[in-house]
């Protein structure tokens, strides 16, 4: 209920002036109806005592006549309603009417009050009863002889005549009161109500935007204060607005020129406004976006819950139909207002850039990574190419043993056949002794041979070398698979991946005395994840921990052996992460957020391309990548949790 | 012209009347001890009389109050009081003393007769008249006729002899029955449901209108011959033409629609008619009986 000043002031005065009045005609009733119920108590107690007198003859004697007499005598009062006699069983004698209609009966009212005055000391008992103030007396004889009851009602009216007299006499104070306060409420109200009402009329007109209707008083104190107070509140009200307008231009000029594309929506999630950007990203014009659904553009379901905090990459449609890559933010408005209805603002920007660099930079990581996997090959095959040719350089010595034997053999051999086809020409003792040197011919043959054998099973040189071949057939094998440039998930196990890494780089470990320890959990092996970049992964996680070794190893003529462990264990039903750690230069820990970065390096001849790449691949394959490290030369631990199993239709790579 | 004619008729009449009509009061006595009221009481019937009487003479009527029946008496026979309204016990009374005649009925409070009932509380042994010798019985004051002489009457016609108590120096014999006067009928009942009495006597209207709770608790055992509620009597000497022209007045009055109010006004009497013969006997009967009740 809006009620003006005036009113409010005139009900408030009206209010006080009733409340004030009414009490205190309250209290003066309350006080005026004690004094005459005493009174006529008083009054009724004296009638009482001297009618009781005259009543002992007649009710010792039970003339009823004579009661009636007495009872006519106090009923001829005005303010005696009614007068009843009863007997000592509290039996109604008379009430001094013809009708006497309780006579020979119970007054029903009178019955708890008789019993309660028959055990009393005070032989009067004031009581109310049907509007009357009633006195029930017992009667008795000088000698205390009970003889019955008097029961005497006294009539309130001149009490309520005298209460309604009071109450006419108050309602005229209050009525000449009430006019007064009205005369004095419409004075007060004249002095406040004119500058509160230009004080209204001021604030009306700010509420409605015309800040130059305003009034200025002379007046100083509160209404004059308030008054000029709301006249520079509209003045700088006006030049806040002023202020407002051209930062709203500039903000919209900068809304428009935005690099990244802007889109307001409502709660609806209906367009609002969109920036020159996203009309370049869209190919449609601001008009043609306002008041479209924004799924008309970013088909992928954004929920109100979404807008509060998005960050991720969406598509965006395009008016030719095409689809745009971006990362979309998101800010939700919120706001109590209802005079606003943007619902969130979305910043959206263009990935395409950014992915054609990120993929041109994970294909030179890949390039690198293939160009690192080659020389490693390289370098194995000539370590394994090096081991052959001792084991040649051995069989060689080995055989050199028999240089000697095929020609003496052989000349031997024709020595004997020409003996044996001319016998004649040598005797038995020269035909003996050619064969005695024959026979050691043999023999020495004999024993070349076994020690050819012998060396050759001792140092197994054709199973190296057999071994060798092998060996760089695999290597080769695993070179050509892990480079194929994109590759999709495959089962495989675990164990034989790890093997392979190592088998890639296990020469170069050796060359630099560095122990490994592998411990693969028996409860890990088939995983479901594209093979060769993981192999690559690993490369990089062991290289990078190796090179770390080594630059501590020269930095720190520290030249104990150093060491790489490689642990796997299942986390959960459906991942399992894989820890290289080793006792290398390790880094600091602040410099923990950098050390996925691009280029980022804690090795003197490090690219800084190998964890970035290595980041990037688990990511995509909704993994993490942690690295830990107690400080420098504290040693690395690299914690990769990966799912067992890649996500369904992830190009990976 | 005729309108003259007619003015100076009457102010011939007017001026002859004083030598035509002989003017005369006729005074009606009552028994009381307020005149005032008395007065009030008998004021619509005078006003009533003193016009409809004014043709045979008496342009005037008087009250006489008295406080006894030998009073009254009295006045009736000496001529000072000429027509005398009461119960039949004092009309009985005065005619006794005076020689009065009684000659209308007054049907006072519409009841043109009445008669005595005696009772006793309903768990009482007395069953009969004769079963109140020795006991006691309530009546109500002396002057009353069916609460006293009706009753004190049939008792003695059934041999009993009722004795006052306290006061009365008969002797107290097997037949005796000890009566008090109660002061009115109330009274009386009032004795008997508590036991102060053994017996009492109200007329039987009084008792008929008592409330059920109390006649439910009392036994009649004796009811007494109807007398008239009230009688009008008329003085010695009294000439047969003047009673008769006044009670002709009386009788009339319940014909008359100012009659009937002024009846009703006068104590709501339903109207007066003359004695019949059997109740002047059966008054005469009583009048004798009152020389065998010794007064209070």
């Amino acid at each position: 209920m809006n009620l003006s000043i005036r009113i409010q002031l005139l009900l408030f005065t009206l209010a006080l002036i009733l409340l004030g009045v009414n009490l205190t005609a309250g209290i003066a009733l309350y006080i005026q109806v004690n004094t005459l119920e005493e009174n006529h108590k008083h009054f009724g107690e004296e009638m009482i005592e001297i009618v009781a007198q005259n009543l002992l003859d007649p009710l010792h004697s039970l003339e009823i006549h004579k009661l009636n007499a007495q009872i006519g005598a106090l009923t001829s009062n005005d303010d005696i309603r009614s007068v009843i006699i009863l007997d000592k069983e509290g039996i109604v004698l008379t009430d001094g009417t013809e009708e006497n209609p309780l006579e020979e009966a119970r007054y029903e009212p009178l019955t708890p009050i008789i019993q309660q005055l028959a055990s009393s000391a005070d032989p009067f008992l004031f009581w109310d009863h049907d509007n009357s103030i009633a006195i029930t007396h017992r009667i008795e004889t000088p000698f205390k002889e009970f003889l019955g009851y008097l029961h005497v009602e006294l009539d309130r009216e001149d009490i309520d005549e005298a209460v309604e007299q009071m109450v006419i006499e108050f309602l005229q104070i209050e009525g000449i009161l009430i006019l007064f306060s009205i005369a004095a409420a419409l004075l007060l109200s004249s002095y406040f109500h004119r500058p509160l009402r230009q004080a209204v009329a001021t604030a009306n007109a700010i509420a409605s935007g015309h800040y130059q209707t305003t009034y200025t008083t002379e007046r100083r104190d509160e209404f004059g204060m308030l008054n000029n107070a709301l006249h520079q509140m509209s003045s700088n009200i006006q030049h806040t607005i002023s202020e407002l307008h051209e930062t709203q231009q500039e903000m919209e000029e900068i809304f428009r020129s935005m690099v990244d594309g802007v889109i307001v929506i409502d709660h609806q999630g209906s367009i609002l406004k969109v920036n020159r950007k996203i009309e370049a990203l869209t190919q449609l014009q601001s008009h043609e976006l306002v008041g479209e659904p924004l799924n008309s553009i970013i088909p992928e379901t954004i929920t109100t819950n979404d807008l509060s905090n998005i960050d991720r990459q969406h598509t965006l449609m395009t008016a030719s139909g095409g689809e745009l890559t971006v990362q979309i933010n998101s800010a939700k408005i919120q706001t109590t207002s209802s005079a606003t209805s943007v619902s969130a603002v979305l910043v959206v920007h263009d990935m395409s850039e950014q992915i054609r660099a990120e993929r041109q930079e994970q294909y030179a990581a890949f390039q690198a990574g293939i160009a690192e996997m080659g020389a490693s090959v390289l370098h194995n095959i000539g370590n394994v190419i090096t081991g052959m040719v001792g084991n040649l350089m051995k069989s060689r010595q080995i055989l050199r043993i028999t240089d000697k034997l095929p020609n003496k053999m052989t000349s031997y051999a024709n020595e004997s056949i020409a003996m044996a086809e001319n016998p004649a020409e040598g005797s038995v003792e020269e035909i003996t002794d050619r064969l005695q040197e024959s026979s050691q011919v043999l023999i020495k043959t004999a024993e070349a041979m076994v020690k050819i054998n012998t060396m050759t099973q001792e140092s197994g040189t054709l199973d190296k070398l057999n071994h060798g071949i092998q060996h760089i057939s695999d290597i080769i094998s695993i070179q050509q698979s892990a480079s194929r440039p994109v590759i999709h998930a495959s089962n495989f196990s675990l164990r034989s991946m790890v093997d392979d890494t190592l088998s890639l780089i296990e020469d170069r470990l050796n060359k630099y005395q560095i122990e490994k320890e592998i411990h693969l959990s028996p409860e890990l092996d088939l995983v479901t994840l594209p093979r060769n970049p993981l192999i690559q992964l690993m490369l990089n996680l062991i290289k990078n921990s190796m090179e770390a070794i080594t630059e501590k190893i020269v930095n720190d003529e520290d030249h104990s052996d150093g060491f790489i462990r490689i642990t796997t264990v299942p986390r959960g039903s459906d991942y399992f992460t894989i820890v290289v750690e080793d006792s290398g230069c390790g880094f600091e820990p602040e410099k923990i957020e950098s050390i996925f970065q691009t280029g980022y390096t804690t090795k003197s001849e490090g690219s800084g391309y190998g964890l970035h790449s290595a980041a990037n691949f688990v990511h995509q394959l909704g993994g993490e990548i942690t690295a830990e490290s107690r400080g420098t030369h504290q040693g690395m631990k690299m914690t990769v949790l990966l799912p067992l199993k890649a996500p369904a239709k992830k190009k990976i790579g | 012209m005729s309108y003259r004619k007619s003015l100076l008729k009457a102010a011939c009449l007017l001026l002859l009347l004083p030598t035509v009509i002989h003017a005369e009061s006729l005074r009606i006595g009552s028994i009381a001890s307020e005149y005032v009221t008395e007065v009030k009481k008998f004021k619509p019937l005078t006003d009533y009389l003193s016009i409809h009487l004014a043709e045979y003479g008496f342009d005037n009527i008087e009250i006489v109050i008295t406080n006894s029946i030998e009073g009254m008496a009295d006045n009736m026979r000496t001529g000072k009081v000429d027509l005398f309204i009461d119960s039949p016990y004092p009309a009985l009374m005065v005619s006794e003393q005076s020689h009065s005649t009684m000659v209308l009925r007054r049907w006072k409070k519409g009841v043109a007769q009445y008669h005595s009932v005696i009772f006793t509380r309903k768990d009482s042994p007395i069953n009969t008249l004769e079963d109140l010798k020795g006991q006691r019985i309530a009546f109500e004051e002396p002057f009353s006729t069916a609460s006293y002489f009706l009753g004190k009457s049939e008792l003695i016609r059934r041999g009993l002899q009722p004795i006052e108590e306290p006061g009365d120096k008969k002797i107290v014999t097997d037949n005796s029955v000890l009566y008090h006067f109660s002061g009115s009928d109330k009274s009386t009942i009032s004795w008997v449901l508590r036991n102060r009495v053994e017996a009492g006597i109200i007329n039987n209207h009084k008792f008929d209108s008592l409330k059920e709770r109390i006649r439910s608790r009392l036994k009649v055992i004796h009811h007494s011959p109807a007398v008239p509620r009230h009688v009008v009597s008329f003085r010695p000497g009294f000439s047969a033409d003047t009673i008769s022209q006044i009670s002709r007045v009386l009788i009339a009055m319940e014909s008359d629609r100012t009659g009937q109010s002024v009846l009703q006004q006068f104590q709501k009497t339903k109207k007066f008619d003359l004695i019949s013969k059997q109740t002047q006997q059966n008054l005469q009967q009583l009048k004798d009986m009152i020389q065998k009740i010794t007064p209070p």
